[in-house]
C-alpha cells in the first residue's frame, strides 16, 4: 500500500505514539473505580481515545487520495536551527557572560537564520539590538544584570 | 439603571494613566501587527504575555483587547498601501484598496477603512456592554453537570467548527488536554527522564511558556524560511484627495451591514475575524449596486469598508463569551483565559462577584481605544505606512529577542528558554503535519476544567455519571453538542464555512 497522504500518515503516528504514552502513564497511577475515578482515570481514557484516533488518521492516510499525495514541507533547518540555537545560546550565556555577549550572540544567530543574510546586516542587528536592550533595560527596569555594562571578568 | 453605575466606574478606571499607557501600547502592537510583514496578532500576544505575566488581570486583559482592535486598523493601511501578497481569502478584500490606491486616491481608501474599523468597534462595543449588563446576573457559578456540558460545548465548537481534518482537530484538542495534565507522573517516562528540572505544564506559566514557543517562535521560524517579497508601497496621493462626504454616503448602510455581521459572528468559537471579514465582503458584492459606484475590485468604496468593520467588531465581541462564561472563543482569548491569574487561582468567569469590577474596567478600556484608534489612525496612516518597509529578517529579530528577554526576566531561569525551545519545535512540526494548534490550546486550557467539574459532579451525585446528562442545563447544551457535531457533518454549506477558515494567516 502506498501512502496516499505523507502528512496525514506521520500525524496518525505521532497521535498514537502520544495516546498511548499517556495512557501507559496513566495506567501506572491509581485508577480508582467506575464511581470513583482515581487520578489516572480520566487521562488513560483520553490516552486511549487519542490512539484510536490516530489510528483512524493513519489508516485514512495509507487509503484515501489526496492530492499529490499532500507531501511534507521541506524542513526549514536553517531557520529553524537558528531560532533554537539562539534561544539557547540566550539562556546559557546571560547569566555565566552577560548581556554584552547573549544578545548579539542570539541576535545574530536569528539573522543568521534567515536565508540570504549577509555579514554586514548581521553585524549591524547584532550591535543595534544590544544597544537597544541596554537603553530599554536601563529605562524600564533597572535591574542588575551580569555582562552590564561591563562584562564580568572572568 | 443598573447599567451606568458599574459602567462609569469601569470608564474611569480605564483612565488612570496605567492603564492609558498599556492600552497605547496594545494599539501600538496591534497596528505595527497589521501593518510589518512578520507578525500575526497572536504572535504579538503570546509574546507579550511573559511581560504581563503575574500582573493584574485587568492589565493582560486590556492589551490584548487594544491589540486585537487595533489590528484590523493596521491591515487594512497595509492592503491599501501595499500589494497584497496573496490573492484570495481575506485579501480579496483588500484589491478594492488598493485599486484606489493606484488610482492616486488612497486617502479614500485609508478614510474609508479607518472610519470603517470606528465604527464596527463602536457599534460592536454597544452590543458587548449590553450582553456584558444583561448576562452579569447569570454569570454565577453554575453546578457542575452544567459547567461540564458547557464547556464540552465550547471545546466541540472549538474543534468542529476549526478549518482542516476534524479527527485531527479533536485528536490535537485531546493532545492538549493530556498535557495539561498536572503530575509528572501522567506524562510518559521518557519525559520524566529528561530531569524533574522541567517546569510544571499544569500551571498558567507552563502555558505562557508554550505559547511564546508555538504561536510566537514557531510562527519566527515559518516566515523566517518564506523568501523576501518585497513589497512595493504605493504612496502617492495618501494625503491629498480626501474624500467627499457624497462619495462616503452608500458607505455608512455597508459599514453598519458588515458590522452587525461581524458582531453575530465574533462570539461564535473560531467565527471571528477571518471569517466576519469576507461573509462582509461577500454581502456586499452580493447587495443591489448603486449608481455611479466602481466594481468591486476596482476600487469600490464599500468593498474597503465592508472587512475592517467586520473585523473590529468581531475582535470585541470575542470577548463577551470570555467574559460571561470564561469560555474562550479564538486563540488569544483562550491564551489570556489559561495564563492570567487570579488571586493564584486561573481565571473564570469574570464577570461573577468580586470580579465584576475587571469586565468593567476592561469594557472602559475598550471604549478608550474605540475613540482613540480613529484618531492615531486616519491622520497618522502615512506615517504609519513608513513602518511598512521594514525588512521582515529585522522584525523577526525583535521579536525572538523580546521573545527571550520577557520570558528570561520573569525567572531567571535559563530552563525557561530551553522549554521554550522545545515547543517551537513542537509547533513548527506541527505547522509541516497541518496539525491545527488551536484545538490543542482549546483543549489545554478548558481540559483540565472539565475533569475538575465531572469529578465534583460525580462527587456530590455519589458516583452517579447519569448526572452527568440528566441535569437539565446539562441536558439541553449537550443536544447543542450533539446537534453541532451532526450539522456539520452533514450540511455542506456548514463544510464549506469550515473549509473557509483554513489559511494560513
Amino acid at each position: 500500500m502506498r501512502i496516499k497522504s505523507q502528512r496525514d500518515f506521520l500525524s496518525g503516528l505521532l497521535f498514537i505514539a502520544v495516546g498511548l504514552s499517556f495512557a501507559v502513564g496513566a495506567s501506572a497511577q491509581d485508577l480508582g473505580s467506575l464511581t470513583r475515578p482515581g487520578a489516572g482515570f480520566f487521562a488513560l481514557g483520553l490516552g486511549l481515545v487519542l490512539a484510536l484516533l490516530g489510528l483512524a488518521v493513519w489508516f485514512k492516510s495509507m487509503t484515501i487520495e489526496t492530492e499529490r499525495g499532500d507531501p511534507l514541507e521541506p524542513l526549514a533547518w536553517r531557520a529553524l536551527l537558528g531560532v533554537l540555537a539562539a534561544v539557547a545560546v540566550f539562556g546559557w550565556t546571560l547569566p555565566h557572560w552577560g548581556l554584552s555577549a547573549a544578545v548579539p550572540l542570539a541576535t545574530g544567530l536569528v539573522a543568521l537564520a534567515h536565508p540570504g543574510a549577509r555579514w554586514r546586516d548581521v553585524l549591524a542587528l547584532a550591535l543595534a539590538a544590544t544597544l537597544a536592550s541596554a537603553l530599554i533595560l536601563a529605562v524600564v527596569q533597572p535591574v542588575a544584570l551580569p555582562g552590564w555594562p561591563m562584562p564580568r571578568a572572568g | 439603571m443598573a447599567l451606568t453605575q458599574p459602567w462609569s466606574i469601569g470608564l474611569a478606571q480605564a483612565c488612570t494613566p496605567h492603564h492609558l499607557l498599556l492600552a497605547a501600547a496594545g494599539v501600538a502592537l496591534g497596528t505595527l501587527s497589521g501593518l510589518l510583514d512578520g507578525l500575526a496578532p497572536v504572535a504579538l500576544i503570546a509574546v507579550a504575555l511573559p511581560l504581563l505575566y503575574g500582573g493584574p488581570p485587568v492589565d493582560t486583559l486590556i492589551v490584548v483587547a487594544a491589540l486585537l482592535a487595533a489590528a484590523p486598523s493596521g491591515t487594512a493601511i497595509a492592503s491599501v498601501l501595499a500589494r497584497p501578497p496573496r490573492a484570495g481569502g481575506a485579501e480579496s478584500a483588500a484589491l478594492d484598496g488598493h485599486s484606489l490606491a493606484r488610482q492616486g486616491r488612497a486617502a479614500a481608501a485609508l478614510v474609508g477603512a479607518g472610519l470603517a474599523c470606528a465604527v464596527g468597534g463602536a457599534l460592536a462595543l454597544a452590543v458587548v456592554a449590553l450582553a456584558v449588563a444583561a448576562l452579569a446576573p447569570m454569570a454565577a457559578p453554575w453546578e457542575p453537570p452544567a459547567m461540564v456540558a458547557l464547556l464540552l460545548l465550547a471545546l466541540t465548537a472549538s474543534v468542529v467548527l476549526s478549518g482542516g481534518s476534524l479527527i485531527k482537530a479533536l485528536a490535537m484538542a485531546l493532545t492538549g488536554w493530556l498535557m495539561a495534565q498536572g503530575s509528572p507522573a501522567a506524562y510518559p517516562a521518557l519525559v520524566r527522564g529528561l530531569g524533574a528540572a522541567t517546569p510544571d505544564l499544569s500551571t498558567p506559566w507552563g502555558l505562557v511558556l508554550a505559547a511564546v514557543g508555538v504561536w510566537g517562535l514557531g510562527d519566527a521560524v515559518v516566515r523566517l524560511a518564506r523568501p523576501d517579497e518585497p513589497r512595493d508601497v504605493w504612496m502617492r496621493g495618501s494625503r491629498r484627495r480626501w474624500p467627499r462626504w457624497r462619495d462616503l454616503r452608500p458607505v455608512w448602510a455597508a459599514m453598519l451591514r458588515a458590522s452587525a455581521l461581524g458582531t453575530l459572528l465574533g462570539g461564535l468559537p473560531d467565527g471571528g475575524v477571518a471569517r466576519a471579514a469576507r461573509a462582509a465582503y461577500a454581502l456586499e458584492r452580493r447587495w443591489p449596486a448603486l449608481a455611479g459606484e466602481r466594481m468591486f475590485g476596482r476600487g469600490n468604496l464599500r468593498g474597503v469598508a465592508a472587512a475592517p468593520s467586520a473585523d473590529g467588531a468581531a475582535a470585541r465581541m470575542a470577548f463577551v463569551p470570555l467574559l460571561a462564561w470564561g469560555v474562550p472563543v479564538n486563540t488569544a482569548t483562550a491564551l489570556v483565559l489559561g495564563t492570567v491569574v487570579l488571586d493564584g487561582q486561573p481565571l473564570q468567569a469574570v464577570l461573577a462577584g468580586a470580579n465584576a469590577s475587571i469586565g468593567w474596567t476592561l469594557l472602559g478600556s475598550m471604549a478608550v481605544v474605540a475613540a482613540i484608534l480613529p484618531v492615531l489612525c486616519l491622520p497618522l496612516a502615512a506615517g504609519w505606512a513608513r513602518v511598512l518597509a521594514v525588512p521582515r529578517r529585522w522584525v523577526l529579530v525583535a521579536v525572538v529577542l523580546a521573545a527571550c528577554w520577557g520570558v528570561y526576566l520573569v525567572h531567571r531561569d535559563p530552563m525557561d528558554l530551553y522549554m521554550v525551545g522545545g515547543f517551537a519545535v513542537l509547533g513548527y512540526v506541527w505547522h509541516l503535519l497541518h496539525c491545527d494548534p488551536a484545538p490543542w490550546l482549546v483543549g489545554f486550557v478548558l481540559g483540565p476544567r472539565i475533569e475538575a467539574q465531572a469529578r465534583a459532579a460525580l462527587v456530590a451525585s455519589g458516583g452517579d455519571w447519569t448526572s452527568l446528562w440528566t441535569h437539565p442545563a446539562a441536558a439541553l447544551l449537550l443536544a447543542c453538542a450533539v446537534g453541532l457535531v451532526l450539522a456539520v457533518l452533514t450540511l455542506p454549506s456548514l463544510a464549506a464555512w469550515r473549509r473557509v477558515g483554513t489559511d494560513e494567516d
